[in-house]
């Protein structure tokens, strides 16, 4: 298998049930895959039992897809509703928007990272610190490098609401930053 | 939560609010041209992007510093795809006996199976489950301890050994998880078994024993099942 295929290729011989071909495309997206859903679930079993159960059902309805969106796409968006059923499950309440922004990390407090010195620790322990809706946002963004539309198909939220969640995360951010003693005025 | 929208944050410039994605690189062209135009009259355009290209590369750190999956999770796909064909006996509920037996190595089982089937005898033999008598009944396979044949040991954080069958969801091992007050505190360990901890607060898991029994009728779900050390 040539792994060099294209994602719609790869989609293609899936869907003719080849074997190697899930294998490549399990092999291309399953690090970033399992990280974003593991920054939304906080447990590395459940994290790679959903992140196999994405390919599965790729596996399942390769056929279906009609690329109105990438791949990649398509596998997040799978991706985070398995995660949003399960912490659904594990609250025994309706996820919904102000239940998920509530879901903040418990890591170090920017005062006590501050005392640590180091402003790369005390950005990354602040965006910990953010709530899973902001803190999923800017994932997508930075580290998968997804443009609005794509984010919006992943999150399943308008364009417009989008870029105001982006807004209001980094603006959190820069709230967590002050509390750590780091003034950056904007946004 | 009330819904916000572009209208209700003030002072600031649509096109600030493009930087992120501008930083990225994954504007469209007319849109980042657009941008462009903006930050050639703004001051603070290059504090402004210094300011995003942090946030972006913290981000970066912080994903990267996570681990990765299990080197076995290629693997474990892979055999879920391999049984992911329609089973001719769904539906019948097989006894301990001939649940273990489809354990048990047999001619042309692929590597990986035999590894996780010799993973599972050594596993066994490592619980408690080793002193198990099989009682075969029609209505399922009962167990018994060599040790405790009869009294009920409440459960305290006891650990069992479980393996999922193929078939199993996550949200279907989230879920019975719940029902049993139970934990995976480890695994997937090699053969694909999982250390679950039991706290005995539901009324499924009011013994250790009962506990075993329950789940291991369970057969949709649990390929195997027992007490650990």
């Amino acid at each position: 298998m040539q792994q060099d295929l294209s994602d719609r290729q790869l989609i293609e011989l899936i869907a003719a049930r080849d074997r190697a071909a899930a294998e490549v495309l399990f092999v291309r997206y399953h690090l970033r895959l399992y990280r974003y859903i593991f920054r939304l679930v906080r447990n590395e079993a459940i994290a790679e039992e959903l992140t196999n159960e994405v390919f599965l059902e790729v596996w399942r309805n390769a056929a279906g897809f009609r690329y109105n969106s990438s791949i990649s796409t398509w596998l997040f968006a799978i991706g985070r509703n398995k995660a949003i059923s399960i912490l659904r499950r594990r609250t025994e309440v309706e996820l919904d928007e102000d239940t998920m922004s509530k879901l903040a990390d418990t890591t170090d407090s920017p005062e006590v990272t501050a005392q640590k010195g180091n402003k790369g620790l005390i950005m990354r322990n602040c965006i910990d610190r953010l709530s899973n809706l902001h803190r999923e946002v800017i994932d997508l963004v930075y580290y998968h490098e997804k443009s609005i539309k794509e984010v919006s198909e992943i999150v399943g939220v308008p364009p417009n609401t989008i870029k105001t969640r982006m807004f209001y995360a980094r603006k959190k951010l820069s709230e967590l930053l002050e509390e750590a003693g780091i003034d950056r005025g904007w946004p | 939560m009330a819904k916000k929208n572009l209208d209700s944050i003030p002072d600031t410039h649509e096109m600030e609010m493009l930087l992120s994605w501008y930083v990225t690189g994954s504007l469209e062209p007319e849109l980042r041209e657009q941008v462009d135009r903006y930050l050639a009259g703004q001051p603070k355009a290059a504090a402004w992007i210094e300011t995003i290209e942090n946030e972006r590369q913290a981000t970066i750190a912080g994903n990267n510093a996570l681990e990765g999956p299990s080197e076995n999770l290629l693997e474990r796909f892979l055999a879920r795809i391999d049984a992911d064909e329609p089973v001719e006996n769904a539906g019948i509920r097989p006894g301990l006996l001939e649940w273990f037996k489809a354990w048990l190595p047999t001619p042309g089982m692929p590597v990986g199976r035999l590894a996780a089937a010799a993973i599972a005898i050594v596993l066994i033999a490592q619980t408690t489950v080793i002193g198990f008598l099989v009682n075969e009944r029609n209505d399922g396979p009962v167990y018994e301890t060599a040790s405790a044949p009869t009294s009920a040991t409440p459960i305290n954080g006891e650990r069992l050994l479980i393996a999922f069958t193929d078939q199993a969801t996550a949200d279907e091992i989230t879920k019975l998880m719940g029902e049993i007050d139970g934990s995976i505190t480890s695994g997937p360990k090699e053969g694909g078994f999982y250390v679950v901890k039991v706290m005995g607060t539901t009324a499924v898991s009011r013994n250790i024993e009962e506990t075993i029994t329950t789940l291991s009728k369970r057969t949709r779900l649990i390929k195997f099942v027992a007490r650990a050390k």
